[in-house]
């Protein structure tokens, strides 16, 4: 269990390793408040789902499996998406269509199709956990990054003084798979390395 | 169990229950999330116009909301309108807010916008709203100076086009605002006023505007007939070769022509005809869909009719915008401003230019324009 819930930290992260579900990634983390918002969002779909599919898996028949795990997945969205409209408009103003877009994010499917559907509830909800987690840090770190370097503030709060001259690439696509990018190469030099010594 | 029927069933009975939660959480969340978006509108309109106590607001058309401010005491104190137009990047949202007289900015909102961060995104900075306040549309964008005149807006540094955008949206905010409210300037006297309290709504309408078109009338036909007197009376003066260049494409034989210079350059003409009548002809400028556009429109100095326009600058795009169509440009003649696009109640509109609405909204707003310039000039002379 504890295996299941380490995995998705670093050695098989979802964003650094696997890739996955970039788009919202890339698009939602120019700041670091925004990140934190579409982390949670991840991580309250991913949990709630893989904890149903977990439950219901020995029932639903393989042929109709992929539009189940839609399905359930669809409706923990939409809650997320309704409940940040209601208690917090600005955060969803700025998130825009990227909560909607959840439903199609790889690696809730991912995790459902991979291991949820195969796996009892409390390995399910570990991994779900473990794979949340590590979107989250990868997303928040990546938000705060940008916005240091693009509005010279984190989480709305100056930091980098009035000689500061903000990077605007940094808030725009470009900016995010520069990151992204350097995030990834770090990752792999770092891994390289372990393997080595 | 039959695979076939497990199926459909499991499938079934899975989105009927997701059915059921989506339900209960949509009536959990909807009044709130209906509560924040009246609240966002009633915040905007508060920051546009001031002493806002209550407000009404009417739907125009899928782009525009016009809302009519009210203050405490129940008099109009503006109107703001929720309008979206095309930026740089995507849509932009803006409220704008006119005095009660809907020839003056009293301020200016950015509700949504996908600008560039940085750039054009900076169109929602305060200096830059700012300066909208106490302008009068049509604004123009200017570039690397200060803004002089009344109706000039310093664009943004590396966002020309962002800057362009929101002048255009808040021009067509007013043309949209001009053509669907009737004007509170226009309010019928009290008598009329009274007698109409009596009788149903519509009839009542039928009679202010009735009242409206009548004291108007009544208005231009002096106004025609002082204008023609000062103007015969005038001794000859050496020809105006400007005003004749203009203005010969309109009126001939012209009589006597002579130009009115206007604070921002842009000059009127004031031609008179050999019957009498003066032809007034103002250039009028306005950010068209690529770029400025320079129209000459020549008006009845009475009546405001449009007798015919001529565009002086024009650079739209090759294909539809371009705007030569005779067709389109014809439509004019005859009427009077303001006008507004064709649309399923406004039956008697402007045709657009297909697949040049953009272009067309732009032409029509600023002919709008033209007349309250040629006000402007008559008034001059007068005074």
């Amino acid at each position: 269990m504890k295996k299941a819930f380490v995995n998705g930290l670093v050695k098989e992260n979802p964003v650094l390793v696997g890739l996955l579900g970039l788009c919202s990634v890339l698009a939602v983390s120019n700041t670091a408040i925004n990140s934190v918002f579409m982390a949670a969002a991840v991580t309250f779909v991913l949990v709630f789902s893989s904890l149903i599919i977990s439950i219901i898996r020995k029932i639903i028949p393989d042929q109709v499996r992929i539009p189940s795990f839609i399905v359930v997945i669809a409706t923990f969205v939409t809650i997320a998406d309704l409940f940040l409209k209601a208690y917090f408009p600005e955060i969803s103003k700025n998130l825009g269509p990227f909560v909607p877009l959840i439903v199609v994010n790889c690696i809730i499917l991912a995790r459902q199709e991979a291991f949820a559907s195969k796996n009892p509830v409390h390995y399910a909800l570990a991994d779900a956990l473990g794979m949340s987690i590590g979107y989250s840090w990868v997303i928040i770190l990546l938000g705060i990054v940008r916005e240091l370097l693009g509005f010279g503030t984190i989480f709305g709060h100056r930091v980098l003084g009035a000689w500061f001259h903000p990077f605007v690439v940094m808030l725009l696509p470009p900016g995010a798979f520069i990151t992204l990018g350097v995030m990834v190469g770090t990752m792999r030099w770092i891994q390289a390395k372990a393997s080595k010594s | 169990m039959r695979i076939e029927i497990k199926m459909v069933l499991v499938l079934t009975v899975i989105a009927l229950i997701s059915g059921l939660v989506l339900g209960l959480a949509y009536e959990e969340t909807s009044p709130k999330i209906e509560k924040n978006l009246e609240l966002a509108k009633g915040k905007a309109l508060k920051k546009v116009v001031p002493n806002v106590a209550s407000y009404e607001a009417k739907q125009v058309d899928r782009y525009t909301t016009i809302f009519t401010a009210k203050d405490s005491s129940g008099n109009i104190a503006g109107y703001g309108v929720l309008i979206e137009g095309s930026g740089f990047q995507g849509p932009i949202k803006l409220m704008v807010g006119f005095d009660t007289t809907m020839t003056k900015l009293t301020g200016l909102e950015v509700i949504e916008n996908i600008e560039t961060p940085g750039l054009g995104n900076r169109i929602t900075e305060e200096w830059f709203k700012k300066q909208f306040v106490g302008r009068v549309p049509p604004i123009e964008v200017v570039k690397g100076k200060k803004p002089v005149n009344e109706h000039e807006i310093q664009a943004i540094t590396g966002a020309t086009i962002s800057s362009r955008s929101v002048v255009r949206i808040v021009n067509t905010a007013q043309s949209k605002l001009l053509s669907s409210l009737p004007r509170a300037s226009y309010s019928p006297p009290k008598s009329h006023g009274q007698a109409a309290q009596k009788q149903n709504e519509g009839e009542k309408k039928a009679a202010v505007s009735a009242a409206r078109t009548h004291r108007k009338i009544e208005k231009r036909k002096r106004v025609r007939e002082e204008k023609s007197v000062s103007l015969a009376e005038r001794k000859p003066e050496k020809p105006d070769t400007t005003c004749l260049k203009y203005m010969s494409e309109f009126v001939s034989p012209i009589r006597r022509c002579r130009t009115i210079p206007m604070p921002d350059s842009l000059d009127a003409f004031l031609a008179c005809r050999g019957s009498g009548d003066s032809i007034i002809g103002v250039i009028v400028r306005g950010t068209g869909f690529m770029d400025r556009i320079k129209l000459l429109v020549a008006m009845d100095a009475g009546d405001f009719r449009i007798i015919g326009i001529k565009i002086l600058e024009m650079a739209e795009g090759e294909a539809f915008g371009n705007g030569r169509d005779s067709t389109f440009w014809s439509q004019f003649n005859g009427r009077t401003p303001p006008l507004a696009l064709k649309s399923d109640d406004r039956p008697n509109g402007i045709d657009a230019i297909s697949g040049a609405t953009e272009t067309s909204e732009a032409v029509i707003t600023i002919i709008n324009m033209a007349k309250i310039r040629a006000e402007k000039a008559l008034s001059e002379i007068q005074s």
